[in-house]
């Protein structure tokens, strides 16, 4: 316990955040199982909702025979749908997520977050490590002791991974810097009823600051780039992240989800503030 | 294998140096990042792999540890020498002016000739003239291209072939059995080098005739006289005509019949005048004895101040006047020669000698010194056979003299040399001459003339204006400029040599008009030499003998030749690599 607690001082504070907010789940859902909270549509539980027309294919069972008799219409009692979510948090664990400490602390803070937050609400919870390939795993803290694999691009990866299909809440932690297109991404989770991206990044890479000659040097792969970290230079790196993140609010948002962006030298604190702001998550 | 310059090879020690700067230099800023691809707009260098980044990454260092190895490779010297046996000769050329003989072609154009057929361009050559001096004309060890060089330059001018100094000096190149080859015209002086010589004999037996000896000298004060001898080295009588011209004009014409063996004599008369006499014989094979330059005879006339002897004056007028060129100068500043009672004379720049005679008022013991008990130095110049047979010389007994005496009467000084300074000199005379009948005397006249004629030596400038080949020529000029300035010596018109300071002496100079002459100054002496050599002039006794080459026995000797290619091998390599070192620098 103690050593855990020494490579994560956090996690208390982590816990307690979790017993203090929720998650802000969307009101559609495509459930597969059943489960304790009562959703807005009509399901199967026992809990009478409203009536409609019967129509061929309707489960006869909820032929409504009363008001046959009062009416000579068939008509379908329609009942609350029982709530289980499914909540997939895909853990970007490539090697650009460990450029410096705190970067892979936030994403190790992140995802234990999350974790905390869906097995609150009794969500069928599942971890994915996406790195050189897709690995589940059931411990957001064996985070802190596994080591980050080279990734060229997540995207075929998870464009092959079967949980993309199915419905759920979505949470992927990366810092959205490998070459993708944000609407070939959002598509990929277009079976999710609601998609959370969370970007960590390390305050170099939010905001460079102008400076000398400096080689850039990929993480991923060791290859490097030259260059004066000018006015010109930098305005336009800026520019190009403010525009990928933009287009991923965007499409985000469209497609019914949030988009959460943090920097490694946050506090704990800014890092709630900013899921608050962008409806993430919300108080209990 | 073999370095020239091994401590070259120190200079591998950059290589570490190289190495520190090239980890020193990668720490730079550096920043690991997510990704690159929102940087790509920025880039200013090539993205690279990255394996292929690593392996551009350390190119630099990889030529620039090559670039280093390559330049203390050549630094130090490496050479893959091309051997071979080479072989040296020691040759000596006959540089007597007989070589200069024509028939058809010289002896020294078949000398030449010889030389560079047999010569190989592999060997090394000492080659050595043999003049009245011997001179070294190539090498010692000279190359071919040296050696051929040298001889394509070789023009034999000298009235002699000193052979024994020859041979001396190129011994000194010859080891073992090794023999000199020696190019002549004529055999037959040498044979008692046999053993050393391998001889090659190039002349061809000729008549001659010459002018032997010719010398031009003034007899009046308007007219010079010409004296001329002429010789013929021929089986039979000789015809030939002597012409003499001046000014291109000619002064003397004569028909000459030359029997061999005498020589014949003619003299002529000419005017005065300042121009060069030319004597030219008709043309024959030897053309370098057919003339002779004669320049103006040289006349230096010595001005004579005498002061304080009052009527004893006109015996030294008398004598003074009885010399040919002399004359008596009006005052000190003019004189030359002075001849003073002056207690303290202050001589003038122009004063050579200077002789102090006893003032009448002088007071002291007298002492009387007569006929055979003066004793005059017989080696001076001065007092060289001068008879004071019957002279009275009364002297002061209590003068001393710095110096032995000219003049002597049992031991005491009677004339010596009392100081010498800045090329004047002081002589005194101890004598109460106003009561010696030395002035009466025929020594009298004998001792001017003396006094006179050395003065006349004294006064800076040639004697003589003519020279024969082989004799030294004194100047004894003065400097004309007040700041330094080159004397240039003239040949015939072109430059022959300059000098930064005066030349005392000169020697050696072959036949010509000369002119010496500093700044631009007009010539401080003109002087001619012409070749008088009856025994070079005998073409009679020459002959042709072909050399066995293969008695020369050469020493041999392994030549190692830097090999070039690996030196400009080296060279551009390192070059190449230093280049690309700075290319795929980033």
């Amino acid at each position: 316990m103690s050593d855990f607690l020494i490579t994560f001082p956090s996690r208390r504070r982590i816990e307690a955040l979790a017993q203090k907010y929720s998650l802000l789940l969307p009101e559609r859902q495509k459930a597969s199982l059943i489960g304790e909270l009562s959703g807005k549509r009509a399901g199967s539980s026992i809990e009478y909702q409203d009536r409609k027309d019967y129509v061929l294919g309707d489960d006869i069972r909820h032929i409504d025979w009363r008001a046959y008799a009062r009416t000579d219409r068939l008509t379908i009692k329609l009942y609350r749908e029982e709530i289980c979510p499914t909540i997939d948090i895909i853990v970007d664990t490539s090697l650009s997520m460990s450029v410096t400490p705190e970067k892979s602390l936030r994403r190790t803070e992140l995802a234990y977050l999350f974790y905390l937050l869906s097995l609150k609400i009794h969500a069928v919870t599942a971890l994915y490590n996406l790195g050189e390939n897709l690995q589940r795993f059931m411990n957001p803290l064996d985070l802190l002791s596994s080591k980050d694999t080279r990734q060229d691009t997540p995207l075929p990866i998870l464009q092959c991974s079967p949980f993309v299909r199915r419905g759920g809440v979505k949470i992927m932690i990366s810092d959205f810097l490998f070459p993708f297109s944000p609407a070939e991404l959002i598509a990929t989770f277009s079976a999710a009823d609601c998609l959370i991206l969370v970007q960590v990044l390390t305050a170099f890479e939010d905001d460079p600051g102008q400076g000398e000659f400096t080689r850039l040097v990929d993480a991923e792969n060791r290859k490097f780039l030259d260059v004066v970290l000018n006015r010109a230079t930098v305005e336009g790196y800026k520019k190009r992240l403010n525009n990928l993140r933009s287009e991923l609010e965007r499409r985000v948002r469209v497609a019914h989800g949030a988009f959460a962006f943090l920097r490694d030298v946050d506090s704990l604190d800014q890092l709630v503030q900013n899921l608050l702001t962008t409806g993430v998550i919300n108080v209990k | 294998m073999l370095f020239h310059f091994p401590w070259g090879l120190l200079a591998l020690l950059a290589i570490p140096l190289i190495l520190f700067l090239h980890f020193f230099r990668e720490r730079r800023k550096m920043r690991l990042i997510g990704g690159l691809h929102l940087w790509s707009f920025a880039a200013i260098a090539l993205p690279a792999g990255r394996r292929f980044d690593r392996l551009i990454g350390n190119l630099p260092l990889l030529f620039q540890i090559l670039a280093a190895i390559l330049l203390s490779l050549l630094l130090a010297g490496l050479d893959l020498p091309q051997t071979g046996q080479i072989s040296h000769y020691t040759i000596i050329l006959d540089d007597s002016v007989s070589m200069q003989a024509r028939t058809g072609n010289t002896a020294t154009e078949r000398a030449v000739q010889v030389v560079n057929q047999w010569a190989k361009k592999k060997d090394r050559f000492t080659l050595i003239s043999a003049g009245v001096r011997p001179k070294m004309l190539a090498g010692p060890f000279a190359s071919w291209e040296e050696m051929s060089q040298a001889l394509n330059q070789w023009t034999p001018q000298s009235p002699a072939c000193e052979l024994e100094s020859s041979v001396n000096l190129a011994s000194k190149f010859v080891t073992g059995s090794e023999k000199i080859l020696f190019l002549t015209d004529d055999e037959k002086p040498v044979k008692s080098y046999a053993d050393i010589l391998e001889v090659y004999s190039l002349g061809k037996p000729q008549p001659n005739s010459c002018i032997s000896f010719a010398d031009r000298v003034r007899v009046s004060p308007s007219k010079d006289k010409i004296f001329i001898t002429l010789q013929s080295f021929a089986k039979d009588k000789a015809q030939t005509v002597l012409t003499a011209y001046m000014k291109n004009a000619v002064v003397f014409r004569e028909d000459a019949t030359l029997a061999p063996e005498k020589p014949a004599s003619l003299a002529f008369e000419t005017d005065a005048l300042q121009e060069d006499l030319v004597l030219s014989l008709k043309e024959d094979s030897l053309t370098a004895d057919n003339s002779v330059i004669l320049l103006p005879v040289i006349i230096k006339p010595v001005n004579v101040y005498m002061e304080g002897f009052g009527e004893a004056s006109e015996y030294f007028r008398k004598a003074v006047l009885s010399i040919p060129y002399t004359k008596v100068a009006p005052g000190a500043a003019e004189a030359h020669l002075v001849f003073t009672t002056q207690k303290q004379y202050a001589p003038f720049e122009t004063n050579l000698r200077i002789y102090h005679f006893l003032r009448p008022e002088e007071s002291g013991i007298i002492a009387l010194a007569q006929g055979r008990d003066i004793v005059p130095d017989n080696h001076s110049p001065l007092t060289e056979d001068l008879s004071l047979e019957g002279v009275l010389w009364p002297y002061l007994q209590e003068i001393s003299s710095p110096l032995p005496p000219l003049i002597a009467h049992f031991g005491r000084p009677l004339l010596f040399l009392e100081s010498e300074k800045n090329g004047q000199r002081h002589y005194r005379f101890n004598l109460v001459w106003d009561k010696s009948n030395i002035f009466r005397d025929t020594a009298w006249p004998t001792l001017m003339l003396a006094m006179v004629e050395e003065c006349r030596k004294s006064i800076p400038g040639m004697d003589r204006s003519n020279f024969r080949v082989g004799e030294p020529i004194p100047l004894r000029l003065k400097s004309l400029v007040k700041e330094p300035s080159p004397f240039r010596l003239l040949k015939d018109g072109s430059p022959y040599a300059e000098f930064d300071e005066t030349p005392g002496m000169l020697q050696d100079l072959p036949k010509g008009r000369y002119e010496m002459s500093q700044g631009s100054e007009k010539s401080l002496a003109a002087f001619s030499v012409n070749l008088f050599s009856p025994a070079e002039s005998d073409l009679r006794s020459l002959n042709t003998r072909a050399a066995d080459f293969a008695k020369l026995l050469p020493a041999t000797m392994v030549r190692m030749k830097r090999n070039m290619i690996v030196f400009y091998a080296l060279l551009i390599l390192t070059l190449v690599f230093t280049a690309l070192s700075w290319v795929f620098q980033d």
